[in-house]
């Protein structure tokens, strides 16, 4: 008996020990780089690969405009967006090398430069489909610890560290269990509210569970929005020359 | 023979097994009814033009492929208004077609080899085709419209090699094809009938060479890669796009014969991105160019010119853009009876704004400070559905009748288009 007692008290106190010591170190924090980097990989996959986007226009709940990219990106420093529908646009590419962008119009047959904070189609400006992460345009920083439809999320602040960026500041919700794109919400540089984005449809994508569908709506007129949903991930490989403005015409 | 049947046998047994296994088909059809009315008196019809379009690409695999399209119209405005213009016009301009792209693409990794016909697109200029030499152009309607629609599409060989983000393109012409210029009695004719002193004028415009080494043109393009320069060097051996006229003067009144004759030309091209900038730039020397002069007949003479274009582009937000241009040409040589000064100036403006609902508003005023005559360009493009375009424009020229755009001041019009485009839904 007394071997028993002398038993159960040296495993309570080890198991409390243990308790204690786990309590003491525990899962570190990632860092706000880290934080975004997650969130961008769970937006698109690295490399080289190819997608489909669908973009539906709804102005004020009257009237939706649907156009369809296909978008070819490599390094997440190279893409070409290409406009496959409507017919009356098709043709159109948007071409981004770096931080150069440039707009190919079949009526003119040779490119011309243009802003990735232009718009693309409703909402959604150039630099929305051009540009597949945030990591590489913005230096962000933590604001605070927030709760989105039920959801703890880690609130960032990301301010650009270039120019040539469709938004100056960005406010962004990353969910903390999964590290998915919660909610976005876009500044100009004078600080004014542009628009706001949200993330859902989560389905797996090339091996890993991405979001698939972004709804950005205008900061004032709340009803005019514009969903994009992605679709047809396909893992490719380019050429460097696909991506220069000589092969645009081809 | 045996080689050739080999040759030709690969080339079968390619296409055949491409086109039943992985051919894919990207078809283009568009059509175009414009209805347009001259702005100033007489204020009669100037364009009732009904126009199909296809361009077509054919994609045998990553590697080939074959472009092929058309472009037909008929036009009913010379018939319909025959008090305005000339029998000759009608018959020369009444209906046309014309072949557009037929070319066989090899693209392989940094190297691509287009040959058959096809359009090269040089130069950073708006507006004006200043470094844009290699395609002739049709001015039959002033140059006026989408440029690719007025660039006509020639046979050449076209080899492109872009290594380490650069461009090297070597051309060959084997037959040079020539502008289309607009007939006498039309809206943007040369003013022959200023120099045949009221009697009648046969034209008689050159418009091909025969194929051969003599006729043969060639040029090509550099374009070193910087971080945010597009720089070009090009140089084009060929025979001048624009004629020059000659005359005689007979029985049957003044005969005008117009002649191309070979030049050189040397340049390079500018473009680069400030911000929300983009500064843009071309300087090109032609070298033995021929030049129009008149004392007693139509002549010519022979000299240098240079041309200089600086253009600066500003994006404006999400929605407009603008931008001005300035450009001289300077001829080297000054003679008696020459028909243009030595030295001609342009200024050119241009802006564009997406308004609600997709529709855009265009503009474009160009200036010519050497006689103060102008050109004002004006759209209103309207899409009322996936398929179809409306647009309102007009073109204005002001100016005294011997001046550069006053010329063709009667030119003036308004005109309605309608747009649709056919092409097949892509499905992705």
């Amino acid at each position: 008996m007394k071997y028993l007692l002398s038993t159960i008290l040296l495993f309570s106190t080890a198991l409390l020990t243990f308790s204690v010591a786990s309590h003491a170190t525990p899962t570190p924090t990632p860092t706000p780089e880290e934080i975004v980097k997650l969130a961008d990989e769970s937006r698109y996959p690295s490399g080289q690969f190819s997608f489909s986007v669908r973009v539906t226009d709804n102005d004020d709940g009257e009237g939706k405009k649907e156009t369809l990219y296909q978008v070819h990106t490599k390094n997440s420093n190279q893409s070409l967006v290409e406009t496959k529908s409507p017919e009356r646009l098709r043709g159109r590419k948007l071409l981004m090398k770096k931080q150069e962008l440039w707009m190919y119009l079949p009526t003119l047959k040779k490119p011309t430069r243009v802003g990735f904070e232009q718009r693309l189609t409703g909402e959604v400006s150039n630099g929305d489909l051009a540009r597949t992460n945030f990591a590489d345009d913005y230096k962000p920083r933590f604001l605070a610890d927030d709760i989105i439809n039920q959801k703890p999320c880690y609130k960032l602040l990301l301010t650009a560290t270039n120019k040539d960026v469709a938004y100056r500041k960005v406010v962004y919700w990353v969910e903390k269990k999964s590290f998915f794109p919660i909610q976005v919400n876009f500044y100009a540089i004078s600080g004014k509210l542009l628009k706001t984005g949200k993330y859902s449809k989560i389905k797996l994508v090339l091996d890993k569970k991405r979001v698939t569908q972004l709804i950005i709506q205008d900061a004032l007129q709340g009803k005019k929005q514009s969903r994009l949903n992605y679709f047809n991930f396909v893992k490719t490989s380019y050429d460097d020359s696909f991506f220069s403005k000589e092969s645009l015409s081809d | 023979m045996t080689s050739v049947l080999n040759v030709m046998g690969s080339v079968f047994c390619f296409l055949f097994s491409s086109f039943c296994f992985s051919t894919v088909i990207e078809y283009h059809l568009d059509t175009q009814s414009r209805l347009g009315y001259h702005l100033v008196s007489p204020s009669d019809l100037s364009s009732h033009r009904h126009e199909l379009e296809s361009n077509n690409i054919i994609r045998f695999s990553k590697i080939w492929s074959l472009g092929a399209g058309l472009r037909a119209f008929v036009e009913s405005a010379y018939a319909s208004n025959s008090s305005r213009y000339a029998d000759s016009v009608r018959t020369r301009d009444s209906q046309d077609f014309i072949l557009r792209d037929l070319y066989l693409q090899y693209k392989s990794g940094p190297i691509t080899l287009r040959l058959g016909n096809q359009q090269i697109v040089w130069g950073e200029a708006f507006g004006f085709y200043y470094a844009d030499l290699v395609n002739p152009k049709d001015f039959r309607d002033f140059g006026i419209g989408p440029l690719e629609k007025n660039r006509l599409h020639t046979p050449l060989v076209n080899f492109k090699w872009n290594f380490k983000e650069h461009i090297l393109q070597l051309l060959y012409i084997p037959k040079p094809y020539f502008n289309k210029t607009a007939s006498i009695g039309s809206d943007f004719s040369f003013p022959f009938t200023q120099f045949s002193q009221g009697s009648s004028v046969t034209f008689d415009d050159e418009r091909i060479l025969p194929i051969g080494l003599n006729n043969a043109e060639y040029g090509g393009r550099f374009s070193p890669s910087f971080t945010g320069i597009d720089l070009s060097l090009l140089y084009l051996n060929y025979f001048d796009r624009a004629p020059v006229y000659l005359s005689s003067t007979g029985s049957g009144g003044m005969v005008v014969k117009g002649r191309h004759l070979r030049m050189e030309t040397f340049g390079g091209t500018l473009s680069l991105p400030l911000r929300s900038w983009v500064l843009r730039s071309e300087l090109l020397f032609n070298h033995g160019k021929h030049f129009n002069s008149f004392v007693g007949q139509l002549d010519s003479f022979r000299a240098d010119e240079v041309i200089a274009v600086l253009g600066l582009d500003y994006i404006v937000g999400d929605r407009w853009r603008m931008g001005i241009q300035i450009s001289e040409n300077y001829r080297t040589k000054s003679i008696l009876g020459a028909l243009t000064v030595p030295s001609t100036q342009s200024v050119t403006g241009h802006g564009s704004v997406t308004l609600m609902e997709e529709t855009t508003l265009d503009g474009l005023i160009a200036y010519a400070p050497h006689d103060g005559s102008s050109l004002v360009e004006l759209s209103y493009m309207i899409p009322l559905s996936k398929r179809i375009e409306l647009l309102l424009a007009a073109d204005l020229f002001n100016g005294s009748k011997s001046s550069q755009f006053g010329l063709y001041r009667p030119a003036s019009r308004g005109y309605v288009q309608i747009k649709t485009f056919l092409g097949n839904e892509v499905k992705l």
